[in-house]
């Protein structure tokens, strides 16, 4: 039972899992293992999916608690990488305009303080309700909206800067 | 830029659009033609979405389940292999002579199967040469006359 429980609620989101890693730790390498160390974890805790309500928000938390973890032991390794650069694979014009506009909305993503920037990935890429952001960061429903409303602010504020002076920063 | 999508834009930066008003908006705005800053943002957004693993995920539970099937799979080989070894050292021990002098008796009849092989060869082997002197000895015959 259990078994179907982890095939049908967590391998569909293991994506979501890993583009919220990769938000969090830069790298698709150790975003990967992050995930698949995740994946291994709610295996062994699987006879817990039928007690929780969203098994994708406490997926997408393990996640997230994961990630910080692996910080933690990883900082001073972590401190001398370069966050992800794929500049290389792309070749073509409209890979060329796709690089330049990830590398400028990461730019204003990095600016974020990093609740904003979780909040913003939650709701942004995954679309995620404003309760199940609130349940995987542990705050409050106020608190996410509050976070969202400065975050897409300050993305306003950027665009209408580039759209009057063709500027960046 | 139409004024519903105005609208919608508008909600959005305020954070008050709801989840499927955000859904319309970011469809609006991929098909919108204007490059400008605020369409290149949605188009951004939406190709993070798109962001896969280089390589897929292990299944945990398919991972356990292979190291079952390779557990049954070593143990039938296992068995085939024991079983096997079984049955040819039951084929050999219907050779196997445990009486000494029934084991002389066989060793040596095979031994005089042997050496009269050879000894045959041997006879033939004289005639043929025997042959080939008669030249030999015809020439040395003419070569003293």
């Amino acid at each position: 039972m259990s078994k179907e429980l982890f095939d049908t609620h967590i391998i569909p989101v293991q994506n979501k899992m890993y583009r919220y890693a990769l938000s969090i730790l830069k790298t698709p390498d150790n975003a990967h293992d992050v995930v698949q160390e995740c994946l291994l974890k709610i295996w062994k805790n699987r006879h817990m999916i039928a007690t929780i309500d969203n098994p994708e928000s406490w997926a997408m938390r393990i996640t997230r608690n994961q990630c910080y973890d692996w910080v933690k032991v990883n900082r001073f390794h972590l401190a001398e990488m370069h966050p992800m650069d794929q500049a290389d694979t792309y070749h073509t014009d409209e890979n060329l305009l796709m690089s330049d506009r990830q590398a400028w909305l990461k730019r204003i993503i990095n600016e974020l303080p990093v609740k904003h920037r979780e909040v913003f990935h939650l709701r942004e890429v995954e679309e995620l309700s404003y309760q199940e952001i609130a349940d995987i960061l542990s705050l409050t429903l106020a608190e996410v909206k509050i976070s969202l409303f400065r975050t897409r602010e300050k993305i306003k504020e950027t665009i209408t800067k580039i759209d009057a002076y063709g500027l960046a920063n | 830029m139409d004024s519903q999508t105005n609208q919608l834009l508008e909600k959005y930066w305020r954070a008050e659009t709801s989840p499927e008003e955000e859904k319309e908006l970011k469809i609006l705005m991929a098909s919108d033609t204007e490059s400008s800053a605020c369409s290149h943002y949605f188009k951004a957004v939406s190709e993070l979405k798109q962001q896969e693993p280089e390589f897929g995920f292990l299944n945990p539970g398919k991972r356990i389940r292979m190291m079952w099937y390779t557990v049954a799979a070593s143990v039938t080989i296992g068995i085939l292999v024991v079983s096997g070894l079984f049955q040819y050292n039951y084929t050999n021990a219907e050779y196997n002579v445990n009486d000494p002098d029934k084991a002389f008796e066989i060793t040596r009849q095979a031994l005089m199967m042997v050496s009269n092989g050879l000894n045959e060869g041997k006879n033939y082997t004289s005639v043929q040469l025997q042959e080939f002197n008669k030249p030999k000895e015809l020439l040395s015959g003419n070569n003293n006359k």
